[in-house]
C-alpha cells in the first residue's frame, strides 16, 4: 500500500507538475504578441515600380513581386534582380523597414505600412534609391500562402 | 519525361550521399540514421547549394520538389506503418512503476520545458501567422520525441535489449511514440491546417471514434489473413496486398479528417494482428524497400528544406544552444529523475535518460508537419534539425560512458516480446 502511494506521488510530482506548469505557460503566454507575418510573396500593384527604379538607378527590379523570407521580425527581401542586393531590416509595430547596403553604404530603402487586417494581405510604402531624391510609392497585395504539403499530392 | 528523368537522377545522387555518409557514421560507431540525416542536409541549400548553385538548381529544379515530396510521403507512410508494426501494447501491461512513471516523465517534463522556451522564442522566431498556444504546443512536442526504431536498434548493436534499462527504454520509447502520435494529431487538429472535409467540432470525436474502429476492427479483419499466412508458412502477395490496402485506406482516412496520413499509417500498423508473425512478416517485407530506398527521399526532402544559412549571427546559434540544453535537460533529466526517484541506480537513471533523449528520424518527420503546417519558420526548423542530430550523436558516446557493459546489471530481465 505504501509503495502504491508512493508510486502516485511520484507519478503526480513527474506527471502532475510539468502538466500543471504546461497550464500556466499557456496562460502565462496568451497575451504574449509576435511581429505581424509579412514572410512570402507580394505582388507589386498599380505602380510601375520597375519603370521607376530603372530610371532612377538604372538597374532593374522584378516587375511583379518581392519574396519576404521571415524569421520573427527579422526580414530580408530578394527583389528578384542580380543587380540589386538583398534588403535587410525589421517588422515592428506593423511597419516595415529595410535597407540595402554595397559597399557599406545605403543604396536602397524600402518602409512599407503593413495592413493590419486578419493575413496581412496588403503593405502599402515607399521605395527609396540612394542614386535618387524622390521616393518611389507602391502598393503590394500578398499572395496567398502555399497549402500543408500533406494536400499538395 | 523530363521530371521522371530529374527524379531518377535524384534518386541515384540521393541514395550514393546516404550510402556514404551512413559508412562514415557507422565507421564512427553512430547510428545510420545520423549519416542520413546529415546526407540529406548536404545536399540542400546549407552545403550543395551553397557550393555550387548551378550543380544544385540541376539536380533539384524547383519543379521537381512536387515529385520528389510524393515519393517521400509514401515513404513516411510505409515507414510510420512499419513503426506501428513494431508496437505491441499488449507488452506495454504488466510494467512496474519505473517504467510507467519514466516514460510518462520523459513525455511531459520536456514538454513542459519546450513550451516555456516557447515564452521565450515567440517573439523573436514566430509571427502573429501562428498562435502561441499552438506553437508552444508544438514545441513541447518537439521536445518529447523519442525516435523509438532508432533506438530499439541502438539497444540491439550494445547488446543493451536485456538489460533492465534496455527493456525500460523499450517500453519508454514505445510509449512516448503512440503517446506523442496522438498529440501531434491533437496539435494538428487544433491548428486545423489542413482544412478538412469536416466541420471542426466533429474531427476530435470522429478521430477517437475512427481511432477506437481500426484498433478493435483492425485485429479482427485481418486475422483471417493472418492464419491464412501460418497455413502457408509464409506472407502471400494476396495477404500483403490487403494489408497494403488497409494501410493506405487508414492514411486516407486521417487525412480526410484533417488529422495527418501519417496518424493513420500508425494506427493501421498498431492494428494490425500480431498472431502467427503476421505483423512481423509484413513489417520484414516493407523494411528493405522503405529503409533502403523511400526513406532516404524523406531525408534529402528534408535537407532541401534545410537552410543553416539562415541561422546567421551568434544570437540566432545561442537560440540553438538554448533549444539542445532544454530538449537535453527535459528528456535526459526528466527520465532519470523519474527512473531514480523509483529505485534505479544513478548510472542506470541516467543510461535510461540517455537511451530516451535519442530524436533521430522520428523528430525529423515531427519537425516536418510543423513546418509544412506553417507552425515554425524555416530557421527554427533548421535549429531543431540539428539539435535532432546532436541528441541522436549524444546518445552512444553517453551509453559507453555511462553504462559500460562490466557495469551492467548481472541479473537480466526479459525484455518485452
Amino acid at each position: 500500500m505504501r509503495v502504491h502511494t508512493k508510486a502516485i506521488l511520484l507519478y503526480l510530482a513527474f506527471v502532475g507538475t510539468p502538466l500543471l506548469g504546461l497550464a500556466g505557460v499557456l496562460y502565462a503566454g496568451r497575451d504574449l504578441s509576435s511581429p505581424a507575418s509579412v514572410g512570402g510573396k507580394w505582388n507589386f500593384e498599380g505602380s510601375d515600380v520597375q519603370v521607376a527604379a530603372a530610371k532612377c538607378d538604372g538597374t532593374p527590379v522584378h516587375p511583379e513581386s518581392m519574396e519576404i523570407t521571415q524569421t520573427g521580425p527579422r526580414l530580408s527581401v530578394g527583389l528578384g534582380a542580380a543587380a540589386q542586393p538583398d534588403l535587410d531590416g525589421y517588422v515592428k509595430a506593423g511597419v516595415a523597414t529595410l535597407h540595402a547596403l554595397k559597399n557599406g553604404a545605403q543604396v536602397l530603402s524600402l518602409q512599407a505600412n503593413v495592413d493590419p487586417g486578419p493575413g496581412h494581405a496588403a503593405m502599402a510604402g515607399t521605395l527609396k534609391f540612394a542614386a535618387c531624391k524622390g521616393e518611389i510609392p507602391f502598393h503590394a497585395k500578398r499572395e496567398p500562402a502555399k497549402k500543408p504539403a500533406a494536400e499538395k499530392h | 519525361m523530363m521530371q521522371v528523368a530529374t527524379l531518377l537522377l535524384q534518386i541515384v545522387v540521393i541514395l550514393a550521399a546516404i550510402r556514404l555518409f551512413g559508412a562514415v557514421c557507422r565507421a564512427v560507431h553512430q547510428p545510420q540514421v545520423v549519416g542520413e540525416m546529415v546526407a540529406g542536409i548536404m545536399l540542400g541549400p546549407s552545403v550543395l547549394g551553397a557550393l555550387s548553385p548551378r550543380l544544385s538548381a540541376f539536380l533539384f529544379p524547383a519543379d521537381s520538389m512536387g515529385l520528389l515530396n510524393g515519393v517521400s510521403q509514401f515513404g513516411l507512410v510505409l515507414f510510420l506503418y512499419s513503426v506501428g508494426l513494431e508496437h505491441d501494447l499488449r507488452s506495454l501491461k504488466g510494467h512496474g512503476e519505473t517504467a510507467v512513471i519514466s516514460s510518462h516523465a520523459s513525455i511531459f517534463v520536456p514538454f513542459f520545458l519546450g513550451a516555456l522556451l516557447a515564452l521565450f522564442l515567440y517573439p523573436r522566431l514566430s509571427d502573429d501567422g501562428i498562435t502561441f498556444v499552438h506553437f508552444a504546443l508544438f514545441m513541447g512536442i518537439a521536445m518529447s520525441i523519442t525516435a523509438f526504431p532508432v533506438l530499439a536498434r541502438i539497444l540491439e548493436e550494445k547488446s543493451l535489449v536485456n538489460t533492465p534499462v534496455g527493456a525500460t527504454a523499450i517500453v519508454c520509447a514505445a510509449v512516448d511514440d503512440v503517446t506523442g502520435w496522438c498529440i501531434v494529431a491533437a496539435i494538428l487538429f487544433v491548428v486545423h491546417a489542413n482544412k478538412p472535409a469536416f466541420p471542426v467540432w466533429a474531427i476530435a470525436p470522429l478521430t477517437i471514434v475512427y481511432a477506437v474502429l481500426v484498433l478493435y476492427a483492425g485485429p479482427r479483419l485481418l486475422r483471417p489473413l493472418a492464419s491464412r499466412c501460418q497455413s502457408t508458412q509464409g506472407l502471400k502477395h494476396s495477404e500483403l496486398a490487403w494489408a497494403m490496402l488497409f494501410l493506405f485506406a487508414s492514411a486516407y482516412a486521417t487525412e480526410k479528417l484533417g488529422i495527418h496520413p501519417l496518424f493513420g499509417a500508425f494506427l493501421a500498423g498498431i492494428a494490425t494482428p500480431r498472431d502467427f508473425g503476421f505483423s512481423k512478416a509484413v513489417a520484414k517485407r516493407l523494411e528493405d524497400l522503405t529503409v533502403v530506398l523511400l526513406l532516404p527521399m524523406f531525408f534529402a526532402y528534408s535537407g532541401l528544406k534545410t537552410h543553416l544559412g539562415l541561422l546567421n549571427g551568434a544570437e540566432m546559434w545561442m537560440y540553438f544552444v538554448a533549444i539542445v540544453v532544454v530538449a537535453v535537460i527535459g528528456k535526459l533529466g526528466g527520465a532519470a529523475f523519474a527512473a531514480r526517484s523509483t529505485g534505479m541506480t544513478w548510472r542506470e537513471s541516467t543510461a535510461l535518460g540517455a537511451l530516451v533523449n535519442t530524436r533521430g528520424l522520428v523528430e525529423l518527420v515531427v519537425l516536418n508537419i510543423g513546418l509544412d503546417n506553417n507552425i515554425i519558420s524555416p530557421p527554427l526548423f533548421a535549429m531543431m534539425v540539428l539539435m535532432a542530430i546532436v541528441t541522436t550523436i549524444m546518445t552512444v558516446p553517453l551509453i559507453d560512458w555511462i553504462y559500460p557493459p562490466h557495469a551492467r546489471t548481472p541479473t537480466p530481465v526479459p525484455a518485452p516480446s
